[in-house]
C-alpha cells in the first residue's frame, strides 16, 4: 500500500476514516509534560483535547514526511483552554498511527502540540479549500 | 504498533518538529472529507486516586487502556439501562394481558 505525500495507504488523505483515538498511558504522560522538556511557554495537551482536535469536522490532514509512518491531524480542541480570551479552544496537532492497515478508523495517538502559526494559518482558511 | 514502537516514533516526530520551522505551514494538508462516525465529546471525570489504581491494574490485566476501559464501561451500563427500559415494557405488557385475560375469565363466569 502506498503512503507518501497524497495517499496513507493507498487511501487519499482527505478520505481516510478517523474515528477514534486511543492513548496509552505512555503517550499520555508524554503529551501532558510538554513543558518540563521545552520550558514552562509550551503547551501540555490533555489527549481529550487532543482526540476532539482530531475528531473536528473541519480537520485538515498532513503527511507526517519523510517517513510517512504516521499522519498529522489539525484541528480545533473546543475544551482546550484559548490562546486569546474569546476564542473557542485551542488549535492543536495531533499525530497518528492506524490500528490496522489500510486504516478502518480506529488510531493510536502518537503526540500532540499546540498548532503552529503557520498551521493555525492554514486551518483558518477554510474557504480556500471545498 | 507496540508501547515502545509508539515511543520511538513519539521520539522522531518529536525531533524534527524541534528542528522545523515552526512558522511554515504544513505541506500537502487538505481539508478532511470524510466526518468522523461518531463524534465523540470530552466528560471529565473525578476519580479518587485509589480507585484509579484498581482501574489501571484491570486495564492492564486486559490490556487495554484506563480511559478505554472506563469508556467501554459506562457504555456498557448505558446499553444494559436501555435494555432494562425494554425489558420492563415487556413487563407491563404481559402484565396488562394477563389482566385482561382474567377479566375476560371472570366476565364469563358472571354470565
Amino acid at each position: 500500500m502506498v503512503s507518501d505525500e497524497t495517499h496513507y495507504d493507498g487511501i487519499p488523505h482527505e478520505d481516510l476514516p478517523i474515528d477514534a483515538i486511543e492513548w496509552t498511558e505512555a503517550r499520555i504522560e508524554h503529551v501532558r509534560s510538554r513543558s518540563q522538556r521545552y520550558g514552562a511557554r509550551e503547551f501540555d495537551v490533555e489527549p481529550e483535547w487532543a482526540t476532539e482536535a482530531a475528531l473536528d469536522v473541519d480537520r485538515l490532514i498532513a503527511p507526517d514526511l519523510p517517513r510517512c509512518t504516521a499522519v498529522k491531524v489539525i484541528g480545533q480542541s473546543p475544551s482546550a483552554p484559548p490562546r486569546v480570551a474569546g476564542e473557542p479552544g485551542r488549535i492543536l496537532k495531533v499525530w497518528l498511527v492506524p490500528k490496522s492497515h489500510p486504516p478502518v478508523g480506529d488510531w493510536w495517538g502518537v503526540s500532540a502540540c499546540e498548532a503552529n502559526s503557520g498551521d493555525r494559518r492554514r486551518y483558518r482558511r477554510r474557504e480556500e479549500t471545498p | 504498533m507496540n508501547d515502545q514502537e509508539l515511543r520511538d516514533l513519539g521520539e522522531d516526530i518529536e525531533a524534527r518538529e524541534a528542528t522545523t520551522d515552526r512558522e511554515m505551514e504544513p505541506a500537502h494538508a487538505v481539508r478532511s472529507r470524510r466526518a468522523p462516525r461518531d463524534p465523540s465529546e470530552v466528560y471529565s471525570l473525578r476519580i479518587p486516586v485509589t480507585r484509579l489504581a484498581e482501574v489501571r491494574r484491570i486495564a492492564a490485566s486486559e490490556r487495554t487502556t484506563s480511559a478505554a476501559l472506563l469508556r467501554r464501561w459506562v457504555l456498557e451500563r448505558l446499553d444494559a439501562e436501555g435494555q432494562g427500559d425494554e425489558d420492563e415494557e415487556q413487563a407491563k405488557a404481559v402484565t396488562d394481558a394477563l389482566r385482561r385475560a382474567i377479566s375476560m375469565i371472570e366476565h364469563r363466569r358472571a354470565s
